[in-house]
């Protein structure tokens, strides 16, 4: 006889005692006291949230006999006996996903006519209710709409979206939440205490972030680790059986990316690949890892994290550290590389492309320019900026430095950068340190990135712009030359304008303005004729070598959109 | 010898307390292709109905014999027939058949589905109510390769055993003390084989395989010099007939990988050691970032590959964009 897995010995058995779905409990139990039942609810939400768990206890209440209504479900009387028990014949618990024809709901509906045999309600819970095949879900409407005064409909579902509008709109609708951490993490010390587990805290920390908002995750994960521990579990145990890692090392590879070493990073993820760590694990980490840096800069006390006080203390340097453009940049390369871990031959190179590509963040192709730029600027540098930025340069060519170093240095520094801004900072309003006066120079160097950038949040916008280049800089305003009245105009769309203006401020790290203008003509060479055209082309190698071995011809040359900065 | 799972220690005492105890009536055992499941899968099989004294499975005793040789009447293993693409609903109707008898001599009728994300739909469908509720004294074991792969439903109904490649130290070890394999082969073996036993002893028993891989390192390494067009005809040679592109792209992704990690000072954890030097010098003149880029470039197009598209065309857009 196979013992009961802890999640069904501890299915809740009273309102009170579902965890994280206040909202919803309160709800059904001043339902049940003021006596105003609906005859269908729909209860849906992440796995392992409580929705069977509710449903049943929802049964037991509507047909407890306890004389209080307040007490209901009381848990002693027969109707709860016997559902508690699981021999209820009036609680119809139907599996949706097997029982999904018409034909199942055709018989439903014949049997739901029939008074109850024991209690004031006939309950249907009909659980993954979105497998039923679109005919079925018809069939059931008319009896979904007005069943028998007797009969209460609850569907419980994952995947509320595969409903029809038609049975939605039938249903009082409860949506049931993600368990926050922190009461899993006091269920599970509970349940261990009362199984006479002995589990140290930090694998208990760890079953609580692993259940990701799921009790009965939660709760599997302990049974399995009790049985075997043995009724010991150590947080060492606990990572070795889940793959996890060490608790310093996800910190202290972010400190690589911090500090831009890549040589550290790398040998980090060997050794704990190594060391057992699963990769997979290991990515999933370095996600929570960094959403605590994000959630940080959003509330500095850190209330919504989940880790121990040092680690926040160690995540607080670290996400002053990382401006949030930088960090988002970060985010979304390790989020690359968890989707892309499901079939990569080798597991852990997404994870380490990831790192590299963090490291090299804000691209090379702008990592040297500013850098050139900032430290011999054509134009006035009577900013400190200089000297600074030279000291506490690292030896790798690296973008801007972070915009506390000019601050520091105490001359424009109109508004302290630390502590962090607020995340939405970057996009509304650009961290205001000045570097002193720009050139136009260092705009045109960088002009490829702000494209990048703008193409990532309108692609047709990047395309207009390519039509254009920074021709001068007045003050904070950057003049943009366009050679055609269409290309200027579009570029000066409000919505264009200003979604240009912030990411012109996010690269240069200075708030900027733009204003368009029509150069007078094409800039560039003198329209070529087509003739003229093909002999140029010819004289390109790769072309050469087609045309030679290959036996292709040159059919026509067309012009592409000038994408770089004229060379004039 | 009792357990014949080299490594994986904590999946062999989760395994021995149950068989000692109170087995779970199903396991999934997941990791990359041979890494051990069906190895570990049969040792539990064996410790189910060990009949022998003192720790089990022994070893010695007839029903573990029986079980080793593959004909003992209470252990079936179901696997993909060798012509067709996938697991037929039929194997797993027969089985199910057989799994509704007692056992016949052994304590537990066992049943081992290889490779179970082979199974097509309608097969994994077929067989979600017996994977839920079997007759008592039955065990399911199943291997797939990733957890992914199989249908919820049938994940959430068995025990999970997920098996991670081994530490690559380890792998170098057995093939050395137990295939006497010369500690230069056992290195770079254990290294190609990225923590999988089975493939690491597959390939330091074959020694044509690593000499063909070197061979085929040599051509791709030496298309990259040579330019587009000695690149375009190398692509198609090595995509005529049914040349599998996936060990081609597999090979140069690891080239590449090593670069990385030379460039980026981590060449402990390099995989082609043989080509230690070369690695040294190419990775001077290239930048980490193109490195990083190309790379992407190659996993693309393994990804393609997997989608369907033309073998010849990735491998061409793959050798062109090969970083000088």
């Amino acid at each position: 006889m196979p013992a009961v897995s802890l999640y069904r010995k501890w299915r809740p058995k009273t309102f009170a005692d579902v965890l994280g779905q206040d909202h919803i409990t309160t709800t059904l139990t001043n339902a049940i006291h003021q006596n105003r039942i609906a005859h269908a609810y729909l209860f849906t939400g992440p796995r392992g949230t409580g929705k069977t768990t509710t449903a049943r206890i929802f049964a037991k209440a509507v047909s407890c006999t306890a004389d209080d209504e307040r007490e209901r479900p009381c848990n002693r009387c027969d109707v709860c006996l016997s559902v508690n028990e699981g021999r209820a014949l009036d609680l119809i618990e139907i599996d949706g996903a097997s029982n999904n024809s018409v034909d199942n709901v055709r018989d439903l509906r014949e049997r739901i006519g029939y008074s109850p045999s024991q209690s004031r309600y006939k309950v249907y819970i009909i659980d993954e209710v979105h497998m039923l095949s679109a005919g079925a879900f018809n069939a059931l409407l008319k009896t979904l709409e007005e069943p028998p005064p007797h009969a209460i409909f609850i569907l419980a579902t994952t995947e509320v979206d595969k409903l029809p509008a038609t049975v939605l709109s039938r249903c009082q609708r409860f949506d049931f939440r993600f368990v926050p951490f922190r009461i899993i993490r006091e269920h599970l010390a509970q349940i261990a205490k009362d199984e006479n587990a002995q589990i140290e805290a930090g694998a208990l920390d760890l079953f609580a972030r692993q259940a990701g908002g799921s009790l009965r995750d939660g709760i599997s994960l302990l049974d399995q680790m009790i049985a075997y521990g043995n009724g010991q579990v150590t947080l060492a145990q606990a990572q070795a059986i889940l793959g996890s890692l060490a608790s310093q090392s996800v910190s202290a590879l972010i400190g690589f990316i911090v500090a831009r070493d890549v040589s550290g990073g790398l040998n980090l993820i060997n050794q704990a690949i190594a060391d057992g760590a699963d990769p997979r694990q290991f990515v999933r980490e370095v996600l929570e890892y960094l959403r605590g840096l994000l959630l940080l800069r959003a509330s500095p006390d850190g209330q919504w994290l989940t880790l121990p006080a040092e680690t926040i203390a160690e995540m607080k340097v670290q996400s002053a550290a990382l401006p949030a453009v930088e960090l988002l940049a970060v985010i979304k390369n390790f989020t690359d590389a968890a989707s892309q871990l499901r079939n990569a031959l080798q597991p852990q190179l997404p994870l380490e492309l990831a790192f590299v590509e963090s490291t090299l963040r804000n691209g090379s192709n702008s990592a040297t320019a500013p850098e050139k730029a900032i430290a011999a600027p054509p134009v006035a540098a009577k900013a400190p900026a200089t000297p600074v930025v030279e000291k506490e340069a690292p030896p790798r060519p690296v973008s801007p430095p972070p915009a506390a170093a000019p601050a520091k240095s105490g001359a424009t520094a109109a508004k302290p950068a630390p502590p962090p801004p607020p995340v939405e900072a970057p996009a509304v309003a650009p961290v205001a340190v000045a570097f002193g006066a720009l050139s136009l120079e260092p705009v045109q160097k960088q002009w490829k990135d702000v494209l990048a950038v703008v193409k990532t949040r309108n692609r047709n916008l990047e395309a207009i712009l390519k039509g254009g280049s920074p021709v001068a800089l007045e003050e904070n305003v950057v003049v943009l030359g366009f050679p055609y009245q269409f290309y200027k105009d579009k570029a000066e769309e409000p919505k264009s304008k200003q979604l240009l203006e912030e990411v012109l401020s996010e690269v240069m790290r200075k708030p900027l303005r733009v204003r368009c203008e029509l150069t007078a003509s094409e800039p560039k060479r003198a329209p070529l004729r087509p003739k003229d055209k093909k002999e140029l082309a010819m004289e390109d190698p790769v072309i050469k070598e087609i045309v030679g071995k290959y036996g292709a011809r040159i059919a026509d040359v067309q012009d592409e959109a000038p994408d770089e900065p004229p060379d004039s | 010898m009792p357990w014949n799972t080299i490594g994986h220690e904590w999946a062999v005492n989760l395994l021995a307390r149950a068989a000692a105890t109170q087995p779970s009536h199903a396991y999934l055992f997941t990791g990359p292709a041979q890494i051990g499941k069906l190895t570990l899968a049969l040792d539990f099989a064996r410790a189910l109905n060990c009949v022998g004294p003192g720790e089990r499975p022994c070893g010695q005793c007839r029903s573990c014999q029986a079980i080793a040789a593959g004909r003992h009447p209470d252990v079936s293993l179901v696997r993909r027939l060798p012509d067709k693409s996938e697991i037929a609903v039929k194997q797993l109707r027969d089985v199910q058949n057989e799994l509704n008898l007692r056992p016949y001599e052994g304590r537990w009728r066992v049943a081992i589905i290889e490779n179970m994300h082979e199974a097509n739909l309608n097969a994994a469908n077929a067989f979600l109510k017996t994977l839920e509720e079997p007759a008592p004294q039955v065990v399911l074991l199943l291997t797939a390769n990733t957890p992914e792969a199989l249908l919820l439903t049938v994940r959430s109904r068995c025990q999970s055993v997920p098996m991670r490649p081994l530490p690559i130290t380890q792998v170098e070890e057995v093939l050395r003390e137990r295939f006497g394999a010369d500690s230069e082969r056992a290195a770079m073996a254990a290294r190609l084989s990225g923590g999988r036993l089975g493939w690491a002893m597959e390939a330091i028993q074959d020694e044509e395989r690593l000499a063909a891989r070197r061979e085929l390192l040599q051509t791709l390494l030496d298309s990259v010099p040579q330019g587009r067009s000695a690149q375009i005809e190398l692509a198609g040679r090595l995509t005529r007939g049914d040349r599998d592109v996936r060990g081609v792209l597999d090979l140069w992704l690891s080239w590449w990988r090593d670069l990385l990690l030379v460039k980026g000072q981590c060449a402990g954890a390099i995989v082609n050691l043989d080509e230690r030097e070369r690695l040294l010098r190419d990775a001077g003149h290239l930048e980490l970032r193109a490195i990083g880029r190309y790379l992407t470039i190659i996993e693309d197009a393994r990804q393609q590959i997997e989608q369907n598209v033309n073998a010849q065309l990735a491998l061409e857009v793959v050798l062109i964009n090969a970083p000088v």
